[in-house]
């Protein structure tokens, strides 16, 4: 039951994009199909879940002061991070364009921008965090609910942009400005899930 | 000409290509760290000398660093000098280390940081990327700090902590979540609006452009 | 051949680059290890002193209090302080206790004289209660109700209208740190 809360808390209630700000470069300049927003939507929940498995275990195994090296490495999480998230994306795009051509075709171009994206770096920075996740699967299902929350957020963002097309918008606030009074409505509007509390 | 070169790329990054303002990069520190004046400027501050001394790193190996491992060499330069400057404030301000939090490190993520990287700081000498670096910072932080200003005073009636107006008269909605996107999206459009730009719906500073995004040139490493 | 060699030469120079930083970066942390231990002492000197003014050194009591018949499936007791003053008198003590609220995790650190009397409440970790409702308990009322407040007459503290859930668990709590303190004065 835990898990379940957990899950929908990350994905929509404290939402990544909305209430967090994490993520948002490619929430502002990717949404504007929703076509291109599903591919970027799906390479994320990928690569973020991937990451925090690879970097959780790095930080337990190699990092933390019980770890192989003994002694407090907790300093360079940033650095190690930072360069196996880079890593892991260029071996996920390579494995794509190998085994999954259709995949690899429709997401393409996204699939390095995501490393820029401060969503993996701070899911990644947020689970190390021993008192509030105690085991992997924790860390596990809060990015895998992160990435889901991504993954709505955007997709209704290119839904509502695609809406709004031939709408007659003032010529100040064509372009980013009504993006950025769409999210802050949405950001209103996910406010009220605040409501959820599931279990204890 | 030299002198002229430096003050030009400092206008530059202070307004004429301001990065929040113009370029909208490194959009999440300034929706994030802007509900208190305080943390806007120490915000910007610390990415400011990450910028300057990121900038002055790379033009100086700027011949030495082969093409094919740049970008993990400006990755690993970057995020060296971010864990350094995040030792260095949670060892001497510690209350700014709090109110920032995990925005310390996602400094190397900074879109602005790699983006000038690879675009002015791998091309240009060490003077002028300094100039570059203090320019963009400098525009950075004084863009969130501006949005700071008026979150903390519209949503919290305070400046810097001191309250000056009173709890039935602020409009809490600024200190949250959507006030950020509220108050970014009506500076921009205040701006816009100035520079009487006709701007096309779909338009943004790379024209949509993918493909040559500078971002990613900098993630897909060759070429 | 000679592609061989430019990879070589090119991941040299990476290897290089990365050397130096690396040493650059454990320079920074040997002369920063000292003050960021001394900043997280004395911040946490701080929290204590804000719960008991007289606060000046403690010992860390949390094994011996951890008692079977009042554990609480909702309260987890993380420290358990007992307080000395300047001239090395017992004090009082003090509890850090941590339970579930409304957002997230909060952790209430609660300071008691020797009377079983509570003599303050703070909140010493970050709370991610709702911004103007549920953070509420942050305010110097709420924190003050708690204060002369011991086992008898803890039930009359006022929760916060519109905020029950973050208020309700504080109470649970500090009810949870008082009955662990009776343990630790029964104890001594």
């Amino acid at each position: 039951m835990n898990f379940v809360f957990l899950g929908i808390s990350s994905a929509l209630v404290s939402n990544v994009v909305l209430s967090r700000f994490l993520g948002i470069c490619p929430f502002l300049g990717v949404s504007s199909k929703s076509k291109t927003a599903e591919g970027m939507g799906i390479a994320v929940i990928f690569v973020i879940f991937i990451s925090t498995f690879v970097t959780y275990n790095i930080n337990t195994f190699l990092l933390k002061e019980d770890g192989i090296f003994g002694i407090d490495l907790t300093y360079l999480q940033t650095i190690v991070f930072i360069l196996v998230i880079a890593c892991l994306v260029q071996f996920v795009e390579m494995f794509l364009k190998k085994y999954v051509k259709a995949l690899y075709n429709s997401l393409g171009v996204y699939l390095p921008l995501i490393t820029t994206n401060c969503a993996v770096l701070g899911v990644a920075l947020t689970v190390v965090d021993d008192n509030l996740y105690p085991n992997i699967s924790y860390a596990l299902v809060y990015s895998l609910g992160t990435s889901i929350g991504f993954f709505i957020a955007i997709v209704l963002m290119a839904s509502i942009r695609e809406k709004i097309e031939y709408n007659d918008i003032p010529n100040a606030f064509k372009g980013k400005p009504i993006v950025l009074i769409i999210a802050c409505l949405m950001s209103m509007a996910f406010y009220g899930f605040s409501g959820l509390k599931i279990g204890g | 000409m030299d002198n002229n070169k430096f003050l030009k790329t400092i206008l530059n990054g202070l307004f004429y290509e301001n990065p929040t303002f113009v370029l909208m990069l490194g959009m999440c520190p300034t929706l994030a760290v802007t509900i208190s004046f305080f943390n806007a400027i120490g915000m910007g501050l610390s990415t400011t000398i990450v910028l300057i001394l990121s900038n002055l790193i790379i033009s100086l190996l700027r011949k030495i660093i082969p093409d094919k491992v740049r970008i993990p060499s400006y990755i690993v330069i970057v995020a060296s000098l971010v864990t350094v400057v995040q030792l260095l404030i949670q060892a001497y301000i510690p209350s700014l280390y709090k109110s920032l939090g995990i925005y310390i490190p996602l400094i190397v993520v900074n879109c602005i940081i790699l983006g000038r990287a690879e675009s002015f700081a791998s091309k240009n000498n060490c003077i002028n990327s300094i100039a570059d670096g203090f320019g963009m910072g400098i525009g950075f932080t004084m863009a969130i700090s501006l949005i700071a200003i008026l979150r903390e005073f519209i949503g919290n009636g305070s400046i810097f902590n001191i309250i000056l107006i009173p709890n039935d008269y602020q409009i809490k909605i600024f200190s949250l979540a959507p006030g950020a996107f509220l108050v970014l999206g009506i500076i921009i459009a205040i701006l816009n609006y100035k520079n009487n730009n006709k701007i096309k719906s779909d338009e943004f500073s790379c024209n949509n452009n993918c493909l040559n995004c500078s971002m990613n040139r900098i993630t897909k490493g060759d070429e | 051949m000679k592609n061989n060699l430019l990879v070589i030469k090119d991941a040299l120079i990476l290897f290089i680059i990365t050397t130096i930083l690396g040493l650059l970066l454990s320079f920074t942390k040997i002369i920063t290890d000292e003050p960021i231990k001394t900043a997280q002492i004395n911040a946490l000197n701080n929290s204590y002193r804000q719960v008991i003014n007289d606060y000046s050194s403690s010992d860390d009591i949390t094994r011996k209090v951890l008692d079977e018949s009042i554990t609480n499936s909702k309260v987890k007791l993380i420290n358990c302080l007992k307080v000395y003053n300047a001239n090395n008198e017992t004090i009082g003590y003090i509890t850090l206790v941590r339970i579930n609220g409304y957002g997230g995790n909060i952790d209430v650190l609660t300071g008691f004289d020797l009377s079983e009397n509570i003599t303050g409440i703070e909140f010493p970790n970050d709370l991610s209660e709702t911004p103007g409702i549920g953070m509420g308990i942050t305010s110097n009322e709420f924190k003050n109700s708690f204060v002369g407040k011991n086992i008898s007459n803890i039930k009359s503290v006022d929760t916060l209208t519109g905020a029950t859930i973050s208020s309700t668990a504080v109470k649970d709590a500090v009810s949870f740190s008082l009955d662990i303190v009776k343990n630790a004065i029964q104890i001594d």
